[in-house]
């Protein structure tokens, strides 16, 4: 800054400035490398030496591999050896299983991938919107737009967005001007989701005739809903990273402190007045209804760019009585 | 007999009914009633600050304000009723006992092409805004489905806020005050007939008429370029407003050497001071100032850079004489005669659309600087203070550019008594009250631009910079 020449005010002969486009209202797109690698904490424990673990899956699935590869070889030199036509054949189908195999497993890759990157980007907003200093987010807002309009609903508002955002908001005010327009109605469409949910495991759970069918439904419909409010918030996660997504969620749910609210929402809601006016069965089911409940405000936790103004958390209490609500009500009397 | 009783229940049913639905109807009404807010909101500033500009852009935003959408200009995203999308309309009206604020004669002007800034206004003169919006808390929710908050929103001269100190002071203090002043610095340049008038002169009307215009002359000319000076006693001989007894304002300062003779141009001088500060500026501040629950300053902050340290000074010097109206030490006279309910002060620096958006922050600070004492204090006002800077009318854009091999962010738009768009760097702002180096270094030079051409499109919105966070200061709260 030092070596720098001071510019005088005033106004600038023609053609001496060259444009940066669009440079104030929003930047290119940096998703860069050293971001992620500043934001992503990491969740393990501490490295110990050689990591046995790893090492034996990773020679497990070698082995496996290896076993693949070297049987279909002398599987398809067999069939060569029948006739040139069923060989060819042979390897064809062994081809194409094996660019399935590699596709699949390069796409959960980059989908992991993506996972990581939205969740450094989640993890630079928990920082940003914390520190007190004004801060040089220009770069980030564009991040955040480009993740959230990945998601369906996302995209209209994070246009909506990019309107509202004018040249004299500074970065503080543009992150309020996306925590206003684009995520407030998203954390709408997920309370949505986490409402349709709780109510399906409920009463899934309640109805279900066999003990072990009714785990299976919560679970089923526990992922659905998952993943739901993943894609509301931009990440469209897929088999592999979603699995990634609950474990991240599990292993925060473990070190959080709402842990404890569960215990407070059964007992407001399944104490005295409503346990004793339903029956065991529909108990379990507003039981189910409620872990799901909790198990969708983890996962918006988990999938919200930025954290809730203090103001403007989801209330669990709030959220599964009103879906829950008119299943105790309608459940009510005929156990009477 | 079954089937009588069967209609007498059911008349009395339907009687019930209505009973009940004529109930609910008043009960939501009174609800309504109760839950329905009206206020005063007082914008003021010295003249130069923006005061019309600031008004008309106001109200036409609001005006608008439920129907713009995000991206359009006007519309008002830190605004929390337009913000959570709660509020359903607005409407304007103007206030029974007050002059109109010519608000459509002003927004045509705007409006214009090419646009023109309004004229300026002199007096007081007032509009009221009524927002109807959904309540979102949890008893207005459930008492009514939507109700109203009136605002009435009173322009009037800063310059009066000048003449509260008056009250505290004889007319030989406030003479020889002024006198003192008038022999410093620029003020000292500008010749007067009055400073020759001899004080044991015979009074007349016509001597005291004429000395009165002169001494007006001399603060018109105190007050325009090259002085560009602000602190100005009395302010209503540059502001008269309507319906004010022009006689009370003949008189002017003298050099008094003891009590002045009887039959003398002086005696009857401060016969009129004394005239002067009750029948005009007391009377302002019983009746109008201390209804005001909401005060909005506008501060030409840039314009007093523009003009240079003596003409700075002189406006930090006014503005500590407005806060003196503001202010609610317990020990003065004036604080216990002038409780006003003002229960929030927004001091906002106007024409931010000068600097880039970068500058906003040291704007605002600057402006803090200037209301407080050297000390860096500010006074106790009594009222939740805030600052602001805000731009009614944005007629700039910020760009980056590339430009002697460093990224700056530069102003475009048409620069006042130009044509075409050019690209400004316009310096910067100083977060701390300027120091001689800085205005040896004549850094200050801010142009004034041409507004953006609105295309008589009264449906449009007109760009603003920061008018919906002052307007969530001001107001916000009352929105429940």
């Amino acid at each position: 800054m030092n070596d720098t020449v001071r510019i005088k005010p005033g106004i600038l002969p023609t053609g001496a400035a060259t444009p940066i486009p669009g440079a104030v209202v929003e930047p290119e797109p940096s998703l860069p490398a050293v971001l992620q690698a500043a934001a992503v904490p990491d969740l393990g424990r501490p490295r110990r030496g050689f990591r046995w673990g790893r090492a034996l899956v990773a020679s497990a699935v070698l082995l496996i591999a290896g076993i693949g590869i070297i049987d279909a070889g002398v599987w398809i030199d067999d069939l060569f050896v029948r006739s040139t036509a069923l060989g060819v054949v042979g390897t064809a189908l062994f081809g194409a299983v094996a660019a399935a195999l590699l596709g699949f497993a390069g796409s959960e890759y980059r989908n992991l991938l993506r996972l990581r990157s939205a969740q450094g980007i989640r993890d630079q907003g928990y920082r940003l919107a914390q520190s007190a200093g004004t801060f040089e987010g220009r770069g980030f807002m564009a991040d955040l737009v480009k993740l959230t309009s990945a998601s369906p609903a996302g995209r209209a508002l994070c246009d909506d967005f990019r309107d509202a955002l004018a040249d004299t908001h500074d970065d503080r005010e543009a992150l309020q001007l996306f925590e206003r327009i684009v995520l407030r109605p998203l954390d709408e469409l997920a309370y949505g989701a986490i409402r349709r949910a709780a109510r399906d495991t409920a009463v899934g759970a309640s109805i279900s005739p066999v003990g072990g069918l009714d785990a299976a439904i919560v679970l089923w419909r526990s992922m659905r809903m998952v993943r739901e409010i993943a894609e509301i918030y931009g990440l469209r996660p897929t088999r592999l990273s979603l699995f990634a997504l609950v474990r991240r969620m599990i292993v925060t749910a473990a070190f959080s402190v709402t842990t404890d609210m569960v215990g407070d929402i059964v007992g407001a809601h399944l104490g005295g007045r409503v346990a004793g006016l339903v029956s065991g069965k529909l108990a379990e089911g507003i039981y189910a209804g409620v872990r799901t409940g909790r198990l969708g405000i983890l996962a918006i936790e988990q999938c919200r760019p930025l954290p809730f103004a203090a103001d403007d958390r989801p209330n669990l209490r709030q959220l599964v009585s009103q879906s829950l609500g008119s299943l105790i009500a309608s459940a009510a009397p005929e156990t009477r | 007999m079954s089937s009588t009783s069967d209609d007498l229940g059911q008349t009395i049913r339907t009687l019930a009914q209505r009973l009940g639905a004529s109930l609910g109807d008043a009960a939501r009404g009174l609800a309504e009633y109760a839950l329905r807010r009206r206020l005063r909101v007082a914008v003021t500033g010295l003249s130069r600050s923006g005061k019309t500009v600031f008004l008309t852009a106001l109200l036409h935003n609001l005006h608008l304000a439920a129907r713009l959408k995000e991206g359009q200009t006007g519309h008002l995203p830190f605004f929390d009723p337009v913000a959570k999308g709660t509020l359903e309309d607005v409407s304007l009206w103007p206030i029974d006992d007050l002059p109109a604020f010519p608000f459509l004669p002003n927004l045509d002007r705007l409006l214009d092409t090419p646009p023109e800034f309004p004229p300026s206004t002199t007096g007081l003169s007032g509009f009221g805004a009524a927002l109807r919006y959904r309540p979102q808390g949890f008893l207005g929710r459930q008492l009514v489905d939507s109700t109203t908050v009136e605002i009435e929103i009173v322009d009037y001269p800063g310059e009066w806020l000048l003449d509260l100190p008056l009250l505290e002071r004889t007319y030989a203090e406030w003479s020889a005050a002024t006198l003192r002043l008038a022999e410093t610095g620029a003020r000292a340049t500008l010749a007067g007939d009055w400073r020759q008038i001899d004080p044991d002169a015979p009074a007349s009307e016509d001597a005291l008429e004429q000395a009165r215009l002169s001494y007006t002359t001399w603060l018109q000319a105190c007050r325009e370029p090259p002085l560009n000076l602000s602190f100005l006693q009395p302010g209503r001989f540059l502001r008269p407003g309507g319906g004010i007894d022009l006689a009370a304002l003949r008189f002017c300062p003298l050099s008094l050497a003891g009590e002045p003779k009887r039959g003398s141009i002086a005696e009857a001088m401060r016969e009129r001071f004394e005239r002067y500060k009750a029948t005009i500026v007391r009377p302002f501040y019983e009746t109008v100032f201390s209804g005001f629950d909401r005060q909005l300053v506008l501060v030409d902050v840039i314009g007093g850079l523009n003009a240079g340290a003596e003409s700075f000074a002189d406006m930090r010097r006014a503005l500590a004489g407005v806060l003196q109206s503001f202010a609610r030490d317990d020990e003065g006279l004036l604080a216990r005669l002038f409780r006003s309910r003002t229960e929030k002060v927004l001091f906002a620096a106007t024409k931010a659309d000068h600097v880039t958006a970068n500058q906003f922050h040291n704007l605002r600070l600057l402006l803090r600087a200037m209301v407080a004492d050297d000390t860096g204090q500010l006074p106790a006002v009594g009222a939740e203070t805030d600052f602001a800077a805000l731009s009614a009318i944005k007629c700039t854009a910020n760009r980056r550019v590339l430009y002697q091999g460093q990224q700056i962010t530069v102003l475009e738009g048409v620069i006042k008594g130009r044509r075409e768009t050019e690209q400004l760097f316009p310096g910067e702002i100083p977060e701390h009250l300027p120091t001689p180096e800085d205005w040896a270094a004549d850094r200050f030079r801010f142009y004034d631009f041409v507004p953006p051409s609105l295309a008589r499109d009264r449906a449009r919105g007109i760009p603003h910079i920061h008018l919906d966070k002052a307007l969530q200061f001001l107001i916000g709260d009352l929105f429940w």
